[in-house]
């Protein structure tokens, strides 16, 4: 801005005018300078925080190690991977050139997504972890365990669409007549097929690859099967290549997998010659798997209704065995088997399976037994005990629970360690106290961890 | 039998074989040099740091020791980033402290250590953005802002809610 005198100003007026003129020159002035200034500070910020940076602590972490930080952090899910890429050069560089950040293949599903444009982002997905992971050995954790079947998923759309249409009071009453809603009579094809996710079938087909080259790469499969039985088949249908590099397998399966897939014996995972770790829900499933039970090294039943002792007698490396049972099942006093297992390390028995309780067990001591009980109390003899009734722990009360620690502490006198919860502190504490001044106690028992309610052990008490 | 350790900046520390042990690189120093009181240097670490780890390895000096024999997919799936109580309230140091920690960990081959040291940091990550987790670090962005949409278009995970 500019202060012009014109000719008829009179002499006052010139000089105000030039005093106008310096002032504006003078903001000029300071315009530039605060520019200037401006440069100056982010310049300085620059440096600063390059700096700062620089001798940042984090810095001094070798590559090996921040791959360390990333494995853990990609961990529980590994679709983070991706935020870590956005930090720096130097991160995403170390990422994407680290194939076990990429190997482990995580895929879930919920009824309420919109399967079709999930399929297709999952299969972006899995191309760049295909590419990405290189050679390195495939874990796969698929569970399609919240997709519900289609007549379900048509009952809940009416629901839904009613629900707009009906006053509050009478939503109870929709919802009883939603659920007795006879769907099979809407037999049209093409409305229970706008409900079938065959969108499934694209993505597990890259995940197979052409002629099953790629189940060649699987080394570990968590697989939860749908609800529903002819989606279920569809899946498994297509496992029907080799996986001769497949370590672990576990599946979990609404209904008894060889009563509903029992057709499929033989025809699919035709190859599990290298299986050593696997998991199915009852004894029975063991037959649907064509495996070399010589190398099985740990075998979970993950709720177990029968099991005959004989069951484990091809097993001769089994090192962990786990048995949960989610009802009460056995024969109790009538069953007394020989289970013989000679290299047996660690043994879990999770729920009230009353056969373990009465099985005479030939196994070496071992390194673990975890319990879960209450009053199952399997003969063999451990280094150390892992004692955890089933949750929420607050319900337990210590009364309840001082028969089975009583018999714990009586009858494996090998164990030198004990893990309890961290809330029955004071009565073991007692009761130790009381078995001590019994001089027919005998017992090698050196600790007693205190487990929080998250599992990690707070405190050690020395016996 | 103690044993006698020499940090970086010329301190002493005298503890008890069964703590040093902890170390994998100290039990294989002391198995080859045999029954020795010679004082056994640590170049790369100061006292303060020594000093915690030797808080550590005293506190679990009776856990089991890692076999080093499970196979690596094995030990991955084990990655959960729990720690327990005591080990959460040892590692509750500031950033310069934690790194100098996790890399004696490293160097003095302490396996569990070095695992709650790299737990921790993975619990500081989680939930972050790159914004915030470059805040954390003290880490400058060195993106174009190009590359940054680039990498953000590439992965757009959809089923990522």
């Amino acid at each position: 801005m500019a202060a012009h005198s014109i000719p008829s100003d009179p002499p006052e007026i010139c000089r105000k005018l030039e005093a106008l003129q310096h002032q504006y020159e003078l903001i000029e002035e300071l315009r530039s300078r605060m520019s200037a200034a401006q440069l100056e500070c982010a310049r300085l910020e620059t440096e600063i925080s390059e700096y700062r940076a620089s001798v940042a602590p984090i810095r001094k972490c070798p590559q090996e190690i921040l791959l360390m930080f990333f494995e853990y952090y990609v961990h529980e899910d590994p679709r983070l991977i991706r935020r870590l890429l956005l930090v720096c050069k130097q991160w995403y560089e170390l990422a994407i050139s680290s194939p076990r950040l990429w190997n482990r293949i995580l895929i879930e599903f919920d009824s309420d997504w919109d399967i079709e444009s999930i399929c297709k982002s999952i299969k972006k997905r899995l191309k760049k972890c295909l590419k990405l992971s290189g050679t390195v050995p495939l874990e796969l954790h698929l569970d399609f365990g919240g997709l519900i079947p289609p007549q379900d998923l048509i009952r809940s759309q009416i629901r839904e669409l009613l629900s707009k249409y009906t006053l509050f009071d009478g939503l109870e009453e929709l919802k009883e007549w939603a659920s007795d809603l006879n769907v099979d009579l809407l037999n049209d094809p093409a409305v229970i097929s706008d409900c079938q996710p065959h969108h499934l079938s694209e993505f597990l087909e890259k995940l197979i690859g052409d002629d099953g080259y790629i189940m060649l790469r699987w080394d570990s499969l968590y697989l939860e099967l749908p609800e529903d039985t002819e989606l279920a088949l569809g899946i498994l249908e297509l496992f029907s290549h080799p996986t001769p590099n497949l370590t672990r397998l576990q599946i979990s399966c609404w209904s008894d997998i060889r009563e509903e897939y029992g057709a499929l014996i033989g025809s699919i995972f035709p190859d599990l010659s290298a299986l050593e770790h696997l998991e199915v829900t009852n004894a029975a499933d063991l037959e649907v798997f064509k495996f070399e039970p010589t190398l099985l090294k740990s075998l979970t039943f993950d709720d177990v209704k029968s099991c005959d002792p004989s069951t484990f007698t091809p097993f001769i490396r089994l090192q962990q065995l786990d048995v949960h049972c989610r009802s009460v099942f056995g024969l109790a006093e009538d069953s007394h088997g020989v289970v013989h297992l000679p290299e047996l390390r660690r043994l879990s028995v999770r729920g009230p399976f009353k056969d373990f309780g009465t099985f005479e067990f030939r196994v070496p001591v071992l390194d673990e037994l975890h319990l879960s009980g209450p009053f199952i109390y399997p003969k063999v003899q451990a280094s150390r005990i892992i004692w955890r009734p089933k949750r929420p722990w607050d319900q337990w009360k210590l009364d309840g629970i001082k028969p089975d620690l009583r018999t714990i502490l009586l009858q494996y006198r090998s164990a030198t360690e004990l893990q309890i919860p961290s809330r029955f502190k004071e009565g073991i504490s007692a009761m130790i106290r009381e078995l001590k001044s019994d001089d027919t106690w005998l017992s090698a028992l050196r600790f007693v961890r205190l487990e929080a309610e998250d599992g990690t052990v707070s405190e050690r008490i020395e016996v | 039998m103690p044993v006698l350790l020499v940090t970086s900046d010329n301190e002493q520390f005298r503890v008890e074989k069964v703590v040093a042990q902890r170390s994998v690189l100290i039990k294989n120093m002391l198995e080859d040099v045999g029954e020795s009181d010679q004082p056994i240097p640590l170049p790369n670490v100061t006292a303060p740091v020594l000093k915690k780890v030797l808080e550590y390895c005293d506190h679990h000096q009776t856990d089991p020791l890692p076999t080093g024999d499970e196979p690596s997919a094995d030990e991955s799936r084990k990655r959960t980033t729990d720690i327990s109580e005591w080990d959460q309230k040892f590692i509750t140091v500031d950033q310069e402290m934690l790194f100098e920690i996790i890399l004696a960990a490293n160097y003095l081959d302490i396996k569990p250590l070095l695992d709650v040291g790299c737990k921790t940091v993975a619990n500081m990550i989680k939930g972050k953005s790159p914004e915030e987790i470059r805040k954390l670090f003290n880490i400058v962005n060195d993106f174009t802002p190009e590359e940054e949409a680039q990498i953000k278009k590439e992965n757009e995970w959809a089923e990522d809610r």
